[in-house]
């Protein structure tokens, strides 16, 4: 990976034989603070924007000179391309629209590549909007090993910029964000990814209303300080055993509100994590809901647990405030009437320590043997993570749209399933029969 | 008959060898992208150069995306019995024991977890990468028990960039350098 941008400049800088016609030329031409309108068409090559141009590229494909170099370069503050077409079929650690310059705009661009769609390199400030970053064809689809393939947007030490209303699909990650801060990721989609939005050591990240489906995780938050995860909405992330909706690692100081996770493998998984603040989310029709490992001091308030095959997995945390969160598998009690269980729903962590150990051991998952030992080891029970005050109907949705959305596992596909195994059943009975001897 | 007997014996022996010897070796197995992930952040582990693993002798092999959070492991697991040990040439992606790779160091390496070491499989390829990036420093395994990731892992995520407001030169660190980073954040309050 290193030198990724080290030989960007050899194919791009020098103009291609097509001579007077080609794009760059024209670039060439142009003056600082003017606004270019490419003509329409296919070309084979590469451009740099080197000067503060407005590039207007409605109906330009641009297929780069060959070779591992970046098909389009912004290396110009202000600059500003839009609507250009950029395929880019070499392999390699180019990406195919290269920024690194400040405050650079790029609006409306279709990129299909073979390595990484839009790189940002210190670039500040820049805009990143209604694009669509997908792989070649060939790498579409569940084949395409991962190392085939690399991210979709990836910023490395730029900050200050928005990422907005994009679209990526089936890339590695697809916004990936490295030793960046206090950039915003809006409203963009992502789907057939790794992660959808990965951030490492990255400060006052913003993401909000982002979506995404069939990722192996939605929001991958690692050594992350003071983000801001709101409104997004991640679903049937479910085809990678490891797949979650959301994972903390090493985060602090970090809101997660309102957020919609429905039928992935883990709704919210949370490591090493300390001071944040989950409050309000929907974290429904998962396997695990909420996996809580050796992370202190943040707060769970008012959220839904909706239908999860375990609604809880916690271990080795401490001091976390779990408040007014709704289980639906909780049988509460509520004499007083406030709508608010008089006890508290704890968290028991052997089946979570056991199974760490020795994951075979998963088998065992509520087995009766297995809830037997579950009520013998409460020694610690203290120690444990709880609700204290669970309650009995879930709170009332910030987010208006939580019912228009399909159930992912729908009634109907669970009443088949069951008929079918009734009738599978009956059938091996009459066939097989008892016999008698 | 007593032909037979030694023929017993030999074979017996050969295979009581053979048994013993193969409870001695920890190989490597190989990554598998969709089900592996890394023991220690979690992520999925690619199938690439900065993939390693270790063995413990009770025969339960970890594996990890990235040299540094194998590195973690071993602190955070000081009483495991280690078997085996290997990271992978970052050329060919061959298996070499831990112990007998090159190591080259740089903050600017992008690696998964960003600890910036990439290894190789002999001081040679590892010296040819440096010339040919124009810096690293060469290490050995011995240097990596010293390697800064050591004293300063513990802080990595806590002073991880203090407040907002950082240099460029705090951000270059941060990215690539667990242990520099440590320090940028507990120097910039």
């Amino acid at each position: 990976m290193p030198g990724a941008s080290g030989h960007a400049d050899s194919a791009a800088a020098s103009p291609t034989e097509i001579g007077a016609a080609s794009l760059q030329n024209r670039l060439d031409a142009a003056k600082p603070g003017e606004a270019v309108t490419l003509p329409p068409g296919q070309y084979a090559e590469a451009i740099v924007i080197s000067k503060r141009l407005i590039v207007q590229a409605e109906g330009v494909t641009l297929t780069g000179s060959g070779g591992d170099a970046p098909v389009v370069k912004l290396a110009a503050e202000g600059a500003e391309l839009h609507g250009m077409a950029v395929e880019k079929d070499a392999a390699g650690e180019a990406p195919a629209v290269l920024i690194s310059a400040d405050r650079v705009v790029v609006d409306g661009l279709r990129i299909k590549s073979r390595s990484y769609g839009i790189q940002l390199r210190k670039s500040n400030g820049s805009t990143i909007r209604g694009s669509v970053v997908a792989p070649t064809d060939d790498l579409k689809g569940k084949s395409a090993r991962q190392t085939d393939k690399r991210n979709g947007i990836d910023l490395f030490q730029s900050n200050g910029n928005l990422i907005q209303e994009n679209r990526v699909t089936g890339m590695f990650d697809g916004i990936y964000m490295e030793s960046s801060h206090d950039n915003a990721v809006l409203s963009n989609e992502i789907d057939h990814s790794r992660y959808g939005i990965h951030c490492m050591y990255t400060n006052g990240t913003i993401m909000r209303r982002n979506s995404g489906e069939f990722n192996v995780t939605g929001i991958m938050a690692m050594i992350v300080k003071g983000a801001e995860v709101t409104d997004n909405v991640f679903t049937r992330q479910k085809g990678s055993v490891n797949s979650q909706g959301m994972l903390f690692f090493d985060v602090q100081n970090t809101r997660v509100a309102g957020n919609e996770l429905t039928g992935n493998r883990v709704g919210l998984y949370i490591e090493m994590s300390r001071n944040n603040v989950w409050e309000n989310n929907d974290v429904s029709y998962n396997f695990v809901g909420i996996q809580l490992l050796d992370s202190q001091s943040n707060r769970l308030e008012n959220n839904r647990f909706v239908s999860n095959v375990i609604e809880t997995q916690a271990d080795g945390s401490k001091d976390n405030e779990l408040l007014h969160n709704y289980w639906d598998a909780f049988q509460g009690l509520d004499p007083s009437g406030d709508g608010i269980s008089d006890i508290p729903y704890v968290m028991n962590p052997f089946f979570q320590r056991l199974t760490k150990g020795i994951p075979a051991y998963q088998i065992f998952f509520q087995s009766p043997g297995m809830r037997f030992l579950e009520s013998l080891f409460t020694a610690d029970a203290k120690q444990w993570t709880q609700d204290r005050e669970p309650r009995m109907e879930p709170a009332l949705s910030s987010s208006a749209s939580t019912d228009s959305r399909p159930n992912p596992w729908s009634a109907a596909e669970t009443g088949i399933a069951g008929a079918a195994l009734l009738v599978a059943a009956l059938t091996i009975i009459t066939l097989m029969g008892v016999k008698k001897s | 008959m007593k032909k037979i007997t030694l023929m017993l014996f030999v074979s017996l022996f050969t295979i009581l060898l053979a048994a013993g010897c193969g409870k001695q070796t920890y190989e490597p197995v190989p990554i598998d992208e969709t089900v592996d992930k890394c023991a220690i952040c979690n992520m999925q582990i690619k199938d690439d150069a900065f993939a390693t693993q270790l063995t413990t002798t009770e025969g339960k092999t970890f594996k990890f995306d990235d040299i540094g959070c194998m590195n973690e492991w071993k602190e955070k697991n000081a009483e495991a019995k280690i078997g085996g040990e290997y990271v992978r040439d970052y050329n060919d992606k061959e298996w070499i024991p831990y112990d007998q790779a090159a190591y080259v160091y740089d903050a600017d390496f992008k690696s998964p977890m960003a600890y910036g070491i990439y290894s190789f499989k002999d001081k040679a390829s590892a010296e040819a990468f440096t010339k040919e990036q124009g810096k690293g420093r060469l290490m050995t395994a011995a240097d990596l028990a010293s390697h800064e990731w050591t004293q300063n892992k513990a802080q990595m995520g806590m002073d991880m960039g203090e407040g907002h407001s950082h240099d460029e030169g705090g951000e270059m660190d941060m990215g690539a350098n667990a242990g520099a980073t440590a320090n940028m954040g507990s120097d910039s309050h």
